[in-house]
C-alpha cells in the first residue's frame, strides 16, 4: 500500500505541469486552427489571431509553478494532500485550456468579421482564465499549508 | 469539434443576411476549395446537401409526382443527424405551402397515396384541409402571415417571408460561432439563399453589371482617350 500511496504522491506533484500542458496544447491548437483560418480570408491584423490563439498556454504555466510549490520531500503523510492538491489543480488547468481555446477560436472568428468587436469578444476567454487564476492561486496557498511547505 | 471544422469555418467570410446582400461574399469555385479542408466523409454529407439544395430548384415544368419521386430517392440520404434538423423545416414549409396554393387554386384534398408532397405532415394536412391554417398555427405560427400574402398575390414579400423564416431556423439550429459539420453545412445552406436572392434581385446584378463595366471601362479609358 505504501508505494502506491507514494506514486499518488508523485502523480499530484506532476499532475498540474502534465495536465496542464494537455489542456494548453489542446486550447492552443485550435484557436491556432482558427487562427489560420482567418489569415486565409482577412488581409492584415495576422498579429492579433496569432496572439489570441496562444492564450491558452499560460495554463502550462501555472502547472510549473504549481508543480514546484508542491515538489518536497514527501512522506506517507503528504502524499495524499499532494495528490488531491495536485491531480485537481491538474485538471481544472486542464479543462481550463481546452475551454479557453474554444473561446479564443470564436474570439477570432468574431474579429475577422467586426474588428470593432475584437475586445469585448475576448471576454469569455478572459473569464474562463480568471477561473485558471482561481485554481492555481488557492492550489498554492494549501500546497503552504501541507507538512514542509513553509505554512 | 474536429479540427477540421475550426480552421475550415474561421476561413469562411461572414454570410449578411440574404436581403442586406450585395454580392456573394465568397464564389463557389473559392466555396469548393476550402470545403476540401473538410474529411472524405464529411464531404460527403456536404454533397448529400448539395444534391437537397438541388432538389428544391426544380424546373417549374416538373410535375409534382417527379418532384415527390426525386425526393423519395434523396430522403434516405439526407436522413441523417447532421442533415436533418437542418432540412426538416425547409421541407415542411414547402409542403404546407404545397397545400395552400392547392386550396387556393380551388383543387381537391390530396387523396391518400397521392403525390403531392414530401415530409412528415403530408398525411396530417389533408385531414384538417378545411381549416384555414390546417390546424397547425401552434407548430408553425408564421401560417397565416404567409397564406395572406398568397393571398394577396404579394410573390416576392412572400418569397422573401419564407426564406427569412428558413434563414432563422438554420441559424437557431447552427449558430455560426461554433465549430461543427452542422455550422459548414449551414453556411452551404444560407450561401445558397443569398446566391438565389441576388439572382432574382434583378435591380441589384444589373447595378453590378453596371458597376463591373464602369470599372473596366475607367481602366482602359485612358489608352483610347
Amino acid at each position: 500500500m505504501e508505494p502506491f500511496i507514494l506514486g499518488l504522491g508523485w502523480l499530484g506533484v506532476f499532475s498540474p505541469l502534465a495536465l496542464g500542458a494537455v489542456g494548453s496544447i489542446i486550447g492552443c491548437a485550435r484557436a491556432g486552427q482558427a487562427a489560420c483560418g482567418a489569415i486565409l480570408e482577412t488581409e492584415g491584423g495576422y498579429g492579433r489571431y496569432i496572439g489570441v490563439s496562444a492564450m491558452p498556454s499560460s495554463q502550462v504555466i501555472y502547472g510549473i509553478v504549481v508543480m514546484l510549490s508542491l515538489n518536497r520531500l514527501f512522506s506517507l503523510e503528504t502524499a495524499p494532500g499532494l495528490f488531491a492538491i495536485g491531480f485537481l489543480v491538474g485538471l481544472a488547468l486542464m479543462f481550463g485550456a481546452v475551454y479557453q481555446g474554444y473561446c479564443c477560436a470564436s474570439a477570432i472568428t468574431v474579429a475577422k468579421t467586426k474588428s470593432e468587436a475584437f475586445g469585448i469578444s475576448l471576454a469569455p476567454a478572459a473569464i474562463v482564465e480568471g477561473f485558471c487564476v482561481f485554481a492555481f492561486v488557492f492550489a498554492l496557498v494549501l500546497a503552504r499549508s501541507l507538512p514542509g511547505g513553509g505554512g | 469539434m474536429p479540427h477540421a471544422y475550426v480552421t475550415l469555418i474561421a476561413s469562411l467570410p461572414h454570410l449578411p443576411h440574404f436581403t442586406r446582400a450585395e454580392r456573394l461574399p465568397i464564389s463557389r469555385k473559392r466555396l469548393r476549395e476550402r470545403l476540401g479542408m473538410l474529411h472524405p466523409e464529411d464531404f460527403e454529407l456536404v454533397q448529400r446537401a448539395s444534391q437537397f439544395l438541388a432538389w428544391q430548384r426544380q424546373p417549374v415544368a416538373r410535375s409534382d409526382a417527379d418532384m415527390v419521386a426525386a425526393y423519395r430517392k434523396l430522403h434516405v440520404l439526407i436522413e441523417h443527424p447532421s442533415l436533418w434538423p437542418l432540412f426538416e423545416f425547409p421541407i415542411n414549409v414547402r409542403t404546407v405551402m404545397a397545400a395552400l396554393r392547392r386550396r387556393q387554386r380551388g383543387l381537391p384534398r390530396p387523396q391518400r397515396g397521392e403525390p403531392w408532397a414530401v415530409g412528415p405532415w403530408v398525411d396530417r394536412l389533408p385531414r384538417h384541409w378545411e381549416h384555414p391554417d390546417f390546424h397547425l398555427t401552434a407548430v408553425f405560427p408564421w401560417i397565416p402571415q404567409a397564406r395572406e400574402y398568397l393571398t394577396a398575390g404579394a410573390a416576392l414579400e412572400l418569397e422573401r417571408f419564407l426564406m427569412d423564416l428558413i434563414w432563422q431556423h438554420v441559424e437557431r439550429v447552427a449558430p455560426g460561432y461554433e465549430f461543427s459539420l452542422q455550422t459548414v453545412l449551414a453556411y452551404i445552406f444560407k450561401w445558397d439563399m443569398v446566391q438565389l436572392w441576388l439572382a432574382r434581385n434583378a435591380a441589384a446584378a444589373s447595378q453590378r453589371f453596371e458597376e463591373l463595366v464602369t470599372g473596366v471601362l475607367h481602366d482602359f479609358g485612358p489608352i483610347f482617350a
